[in-house]
């Protein structure tokens, strides 16, 4: 039987569970748990727009922010919780330490957070990740195992309707117990074409495993090819966390945008009783539930675990530990761009495609970072415009030089794996606060030597694989970017000596409270992680009912 | 018409360009630019900004010449012409002194070379920039005029999708790409600026102190 939230006159509800965050992870939380009978509400800090609107506004976008990847400003923020912006800069969150810069994340806050403009690569952590320290001796173990958890990836590529290959020499990593829910979305010239000239050399192209597929898959349509999945699919045939928020509403959760959680009342035994937000109009309502979810992201959930500080928990909710807020991870990375010998055509099919997983692991890893390279399948019309009238040409010569520079334009976005640190960490402002009043976070950050030396491994390969098709105007960026894959801030742990989690995202300190995502993970790998926190978020779904089942909450 | 002798120098000062093809912009030059655009934001759609008949004419043909393109679509012409005229408040007088330049006719060559004998071969550029991406300058926040029809797209248009707008069936992109058709390497060599890096841009520290972010209730809540 379906369970409904009970709405009181004042705002204030009661339900069995809180899930606060409606992106991928918390959205897939709220399907399950209301698909299995429980009341569920889902708090989210943003506003909702349909999809059409976010096309027509990035349609409309001028040129220099399209080119420059303006992917937030089609997505209105809610005035009440900003998120960081780049154009113009809002220095929401506050970055300092030897890379500070390095950590400019781009995430959403609205109705179904960031996978609105993500790029949907849906990859998997090699069972060694989960074993970093007793492996390689650095970084951490996690206190799961690939085996732990791999039911869950392949739960997470089933909700995602994952394509990847079933071919097991293209699998990174091949052990799977079931195939990919489909077959991997089929190359284009580009991919056939390097890997026709680089694998020989010991590189080792793979296809991208990603949220869409050639066919309809689901309610989702097939993806047609017209490479605009950064930062909105038109057609929503890319996977977004939307689609689990309309799940999840169908099955009975009730989603309330434009609420601002920030604060939890905490009763004898430590368990959590009530969650606070704020409306639009900044009043407060209460609700109290039986279990409370925070999927905030890698970066809000710490930073509302430290701003729900109370009489019992002075450093923030979770927090026994201090680990709260430390160890902040992300795959900084570089770009690689150049210009090959012969027309490639990037741009073709989807915006992903392929990848370099050469050099995802090896003994290697006990001295320096692992990478992964993608060879971006974006269109490079804009920037051969931008190259070709900076060189001033008129007439025939510029469609040329574009269409030139279009063909030949090779783009490699190159991720490494830091270590979580303990001293990366994530604080709350004293000075800086969001207009509800609510601190802003700051980030210290440094990549760390590790990641440093990983860089000159990237240097020689790019160099190498530059060489082999023949490149000019090589470039490979000198400062390292962000790449949104936010962990670390609630890691995962034994006990509450060094963690804040247990190994399904249940914190140590309080037994009905789970923190599921990209903050509990405990090593980052170099591929992308959402994949990895989507299972990561079944898995404390399975844990919450669980809990409902042995009448521990 | 005009004729050569418009002081263009005393209308739009050098340090006006705004797309360039020597160099950067001065911070404050941005500035400038951006509260001119941001004023026409708040006045309203840039479309809206109306010019005479004539003047619509004149830039249509005068586009059509420095571009070497006979089928330019008539109402994003004067949407364009719009749009300058936000950007560049005496826009009109550009008008007149590129009318000097095309109405000899000839290809874009020609136009340019003419331009560059007086210096002004900039206002050709700027023109030519703005049909090519859609958009009238290059610098953030800048006046969108046009996004499927953007001249970009048309070196392109057999072998890549104006993205958000597919090519047929899904899979598509399995078929090998159209023949380049055009010589592989430049004729002239060249020496290009750095390309802008792609996906996420890695951006300073803020160096600045930190301030709240007050909600702003002025702004329209109606998308
Ligand atoms: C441009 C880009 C491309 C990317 N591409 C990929 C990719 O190809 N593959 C990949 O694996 N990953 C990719 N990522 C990363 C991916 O988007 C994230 O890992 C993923 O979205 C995280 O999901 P989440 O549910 O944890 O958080 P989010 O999607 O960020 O959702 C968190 C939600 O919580 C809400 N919230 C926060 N605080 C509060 C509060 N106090 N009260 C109420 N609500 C709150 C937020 O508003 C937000 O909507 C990309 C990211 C970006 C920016
Ligand atoms: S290629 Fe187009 S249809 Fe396919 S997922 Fe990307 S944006 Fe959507």
């Amino acid at each position: 039987m379906v369970h409904s939230p009970v709405f009181k006159q004042n705002g204030n509800v009661t339900a069995d569970v809180v899930v606060i965050g409606s992106g991928a992870v918390g959205a897939m939380i709220a399907h399950q748990l209301a698909s299995a009978g429980h009341s569920v509400v889902i708090l989210e800090a943003g506003r909702r727009f349909k999809r059409s609107e976010f096309v027509e506004r990035w349609r409309n976008m001028p040129f220099y922010n399209r080119v420059h990847n303006d992917f937030q400003g089609l997505y209105p923020q809610s005035d009440l919780a900003p998120a960081p912006l780049y154009f113009p800069p809002n220095n929401y969150v506050g970055l300092n330490g030897p890379n500070g810069s390095a950590y400019q994340q781009g995430y959403l806050r609205t109705v179904g957070g960031t996978t609105w403009h993500w790029a949907a690569s849906c990859w998997r952590h090699l069972p060694v990740d989960f074993r970093m320290h007793s492996t390689y001796g650095v970084g951490r173990d996690w206190p799961i195992s690939y085996e732990d958890i791999e039911p869950y990836y392949c739960r997470a590529e089933e909700e995602m309707g994952v394509s990847g290959p079933h071919d097991v020499a293209l699998q990174s990593p091949s052990e799977r117990s079931r195939p990919y829910p489909r077959d991997m979305i089929p190359f284009g010239y580009a991919d056939k074409r390097v890997a026709e000239i680089v694998n020989p050399h010991g590189f080792n192209l793979v296809p991208i495993p990603q949220g869409r597929s050639i066919a309809p898959y689901e309610e989702r349509p097939a993806c047609c090819g017209n490479n605009n999945c950064q930062p909105i699919c038109p057609i929503g045939a890319m996977y977004s966390g939307i689609q689990h928020v309309e799940k999840a509403e169908v099955a009975g959760a009730v989603t309330l945008d434009q609420a601002v959680v920030y604060k939890f009342d905490t009763d004898e035994r430590n368990r959590i009783t009530a969650a606070y937000w704020y409306d639009a109009e900044r009043k407060s309502h209460k609700i109290e539930a039986r279990a409370f979810v925070a999927a905030c992201n890698g970066i809000e959930t710490p930073r509302l675990m430290l701003l729900a500080a109370n009489e019992r928990n002075p450093n923030g909710l979770a927090n026994s530990s201090d680990q709260v807020g430390r160890n902040m991870m992300d795959h900084s990375g570089v770009h690689a761009t150049f210009l090959a010998n012969e027309p490639l055509w990037f741009g073709r099919g989807p915006a992903q495609s392929s990848c370099i997983v050469g050099a995802r692991s090896g003994d290697f890893r006990s001295k320096y970072s692992a990478n992964k390279m993608i060879l971006n399948n974006i269109s490079r019309v804009g920037p051969a415009t931008e190259q070709a009238l900076a060189l001033g040409l008129v007439g025939q010569e510029l469609d040329d030089e574009i269409r030139r520079r279009a063909a030949r334009g090779v783009d490699l976005s190159i991720s490494l794996e830091p270590l979580p640190d303990p001293n990366n960490r994530l604080t709350l402002s004293a000075t800086r606060k969001d207009p509800l009043g609510l601190a802003c976070p700051d980030i210290h950050y440094d990549v760390g030597d590790y990641v440093r030396e990983g860089v000159q491994a990237v240097k020689d390969q790019v160099a190498q694989i530059a060489a082999l098709l023949g490149g000019t105007e090589v470039k490979v960026t000198t400062d390292f970017n962000a790449n949104n894959h936010i962990m670390g801030g609630c890691i995962m742990g034994e006990n509450n000596k060094d963690s804040v989690v247990d190994g399904w995202c249940r914190t140590h300190d309080h037994f009905n409270l789970w923190l599921p995502g990209g903050a509990a993970m405990c090593s980052a790998s170099v591929v992308n992680t959402t994949l990895s926190m989507v299972a990561l978020g079944l898995r404390a779904a399975d844990s919450i009912q669980k809990a409902f089942q042995n009448g521990e909450i | 018409m005009c004729s050569d002798s418009v002081d263009v120098p005393n209308m739009l000062p050098d340090s006006s360009r705004i797309f360039s093809s020597t160099g950067g912009l001065s911070r404050r030059r941005l500035m400038q630019v951006l509260s001119t655009v941001m004023a026409a934001s708040i006045a309203g759609r840039t479309s809206t900004v109306a010019a005479a008949e004539p003047l619509k004419e004149k830039f249509y043909a005068i586009s059509k010449v420095v571009l070497g393109k006979e089928n330019l679509d008539p109402v994003t012409s004067n949407r364009m012409l719009g749009a300058l005229l936000v950007v560049f408040p005496k826009y009109e007088n550009v008008v007149h002194l590129l009318e000097g330049y095309t109405s000899p006719g000839g290809s874009p060559d020609d136009v340019l070379k003419r331009s560059e004998d007086n210096q002004h071969q900039e206002y050709v550029h700027d023109l030519v920039a703005a049909w090519y991406t859609g958009t009238a300058s290059g610098h953030m926040n800048a006046p969108m005029v046009s996004y499927f029809d953007a001249l970009m797209y048309r070196a392109t248009k057999d072998a890549l999708p104006v993205p958000t707008y597919c090519f047929a069936e899904p899979g598509w992109w399995t078929q090998d790409p159209p023949e380049l058709g055009i010589a592989l390497f430049a004729p002239k060599p060249i020496t290009p600026p750095a390309p802008p890096p792609v996906a996420v841009e890695t951006k300073p520290a803020p160096a600045a102190p930190l301030h709240p972010h007050l909600p702003d209730h002025t702004k329209s809540k109606g998308h």
